[in-house]
């Protein structure tokens, strides 16, 4: 409070050469270290501020204001003490007599009755690495100019400056600067326009940094909805709390994991494609380091709409693991919307569970078939090769629903290669040879098992089912094969009753 | 010298394997016992194991073989067995037509199934 006024280095600034304001604040100061420096009173301020509470500081005292205030309303309390009682009114009297003077100095400027130099004084200490020299930001500018600046700001009065009249890089560090790019038919980029449809532009844009959640790095999720803006980014918030104490969720995890719940909770009708991840790494001066933007691709997006494949696919599985404990794990979705391949991770985890290194509450059954499919589809669709296709403009309408379709035949046929063998072990054990061809990409050897088991078998109705799937899926398709031949393994893997896979084949085919 | 590529061998297509397996279950519907079909598909299946092609081959025409001149699909088999094998001459288009057999001779059962149901 005191120390630009005792400070013993350096030119004091303009206006602390005022003689009254620096006789009132010496006053003050004087009182204050002659209360708290009294061993007599050191009992009834540690009764006031708790045993814990500095009093001083580098041989000078450690009160605030705001103590003066807490002094103040309980200076009742210690009436008996006659000596400390009038102490501490002299010192809310000094302090009184202070404020009354500065008030009068503060009048004075709001009549503008001052000078450039100490307009400059009373600026509003707002300072920012980035808008250096942006309008009230800029060092060299007084109150008035300060207080005009951020009125026309606040009103979008276009016309007031050169800043205000387009949006570029001085505003946001997003953007280009108009030099750099001078080809560019629409820069300067004039906010004239703008500013009509959305009055208060530039507070918003020039907050924008304010939004970004700090974790090492920092991020930002956009959405065209102002609501699901903030829930999601008061979400991740949270849960990278969480994910601190925790450290085993990576950011990006955690950030989706935002995303998914509050459109889960919020039920929104939203369109997943105009979701964006901002992240940046560092603002360095007038500039910010390593920016990402991260959206959601429309394809995937199709797929995340469905509330039934997105529960399937919102799931962890274990991919490692030894003695029943994970060791790591990854979560479908995750990868999913990366835009990263499926199958190898369901494959590893139905070997981890086959060898029976996780416990059985950790297989995930019913999210495998899902998963498997949807990487299926997603292999054709990037087969085609045509990023805007027919589909592409669509949005994949149909996607989830021929996925769904496609996910009640293969619970059926799970179900059956199931029903072939009447022995648990006997299933695992065909379960693993299966696995064996599918990991070495061996589709013949894998046809060939799979219709030689069919051959011995007497249940014919059943094995026609399962040939048509293997022409259909497996024998005639090169892309995804392996996907449907998965299909097979997991029904044989699981350890759940007959009741469960019925019940699946029987929901999913919409009966 | 400029570079000239031949696509001599194109990917056999889903709708000609499709027509192979009804064929094929037209065909061989007329042979034999539901029981010997059971062991042709086991004969069959071994000699794909092992890739022995021309085994798989002489097991299918002899097969064939024992139908009637008369009996159209002899012929319409035969024909349309070799138009594949001009076309699609490699390692990869022979197990995919071989195995299209083999499942289409596993399907018959689905046939006669019917016919006794019904």
């Amino acid at each position: 409070m005191s120390q630009s006024v005792t400070r013993k280095k350096g030119k004091p600034k303009p206006h602390y050469m005022d003689s009254v304001y620096r006789n009132l604040i010496r006053m003050r100061e004087q009182l204050i270290n002659a209360l708290v420096v009294d061993k007599r009173f050191k009992d009834k301020l540690q009764k006031i501020f708790g045993k814990r509470r500095k009093l001083e500081k580098n041989e000078s005292h450690n009160l605030s204001i705001k103590d003066i205030k807490i002094l103040e309303e309980r200076l009742d309390n210690f009436s008996d003490d006659i000596e400390f009682y009038n102490i501490v009114r002299k010192i809310i009297e000094a302090q009184k007599e202070l404020e009354e003077y500065l008030n009068k100095v503060w009048d004075n400027v709001k009549s503008k009755n001052i000078n450039k130099e100490n307009s400059v004084f009373c600026r509003i200490p707002v300072d920012s690495s980035f808008y250096k020299n942006y309008l009230f930001f800029n060092n060299s500018k007084g109150i008035f100019e300060q207080l005009e600046d951020l009125k026309n700001l606040i009103d979008g009065n276009t016309a007031y400056s050169e800043y205000l009249s387009k949006i570029d890089k001085t505003i946001s560090k997003f953007l280009p600067s108009d030099k750099e790019f001078p080809n560019i038919s629409y820069t300067e980029f004039q906010t004239e326009q703008l500013v009509k449809i959305l009055p208060y532009l530039f507070v918003y844009l020039i907050n924008f940094l304010n939004a970004f959640i700090s974790i090492r790095k920092y991020i930002f999720f956009y959405s065209n909805d102002l609501n699901l803006t903030y829930r999601v980014n008061r979400k991740i918030k949270i849960y990278l709390d969480k994910a601190e104490r925790n450290k085993v969720q990576t950011i990006l995890r955690v950030t989706w994991k935002a995303i998914i719940d509050t459109l889960v909770e919020t039920e929104t009708e939203w369109s997943l494609e105009d979701l964006y991840l901002i992240k940046y790494e560092q603002v360095s001066e007038q500039d910010i380091i390593g920016v990402e933007y991260i959206g959601i691709q429309k394809l995937q997006a199709s797929v995340l709409k469905d509330d039934t494949l997105r529960d399937a696919l919102n799931r962890y599985i274990p991919i490692k693991a030894s003695d029943k404990k994970i060791e790591k794990q990854v979560w479908i979705l995750e990868e999913f919307i990366k835009n990263k391949p499926l199958l190898p991770n369901l494959i590893s985890h139905v070997r981890i569970y086959l060898a029976d290194r996780i416990r059985r509450n950790d297989y995930a059954g019913k999210s495998l078939i899902y998963a498997s499919i949807v990487d299926a589809r997603m292999r054709d669709l990037k087969k085609d090769n045509k990023v805007f296709g027919e589909e592409f403009f669509e949005r994949y309408v149909e996607l989830p629903e021929r996925i769904k379709e496609e996910a009640s035949w293969s619970f059926s046929m799970a179900k059956a290669v199931r029903n072939l063998f009447e022995d648990q072990n006997k299933r695992r054990s065909y379960a693993n040879l299966l696995l064996t061809t599918i990991r070495r990409n061996n589709k013949y050897r894998f046809v060939n098992i799979l219709l030689k088991t069919l051959s011995e078998k007497k249940e014919r109705v059943n094995n026609i089912n399962i040939i048509g799937f293997i022409f259909s899926k497996i024998l005639s398709n090169d892309t995804s094969w392996k996907n449907y031949a998965f299909v097979f393994v997991v029904g044989l893997a699981s350890d759940r009753g007959e009741k469960k896979w019925r019940k699946l084949s029987l929901r999913y085919s919409g009966l | 010298m400029e570079k000239v590529e031949f696509e001599i061998f194109r990917p056999i297509k889903k709708a000609e394997l499709r027509e192979l397996q009804d064929l094929t279950m037209k065909t061989f519907s007329k042979i034999g016992t539901e029981r010997s079909r059971q062991r042709l598909v086991y004969d069959l299946l071994n000699a794909l194991k092992t890739n022995n092609r021309k085994r798989f081959l002489w097991l299918i025409l002899k097969n064939v073989n024992t139908l009637k001149p008369e009996d159209k699909e002899k012929s319409e088999f035969t024909k349309f067995l070799n138009d594949l094998y001009i076309e699609h001459e490699t390692p990869e288009n022979f197990e995919k037509v071989a195995y299209t057999i083999v499942m289409g001779i596993m399907s018959i059962d689905k046939d006669e199934r019917g016919e006794e149901n019904g």
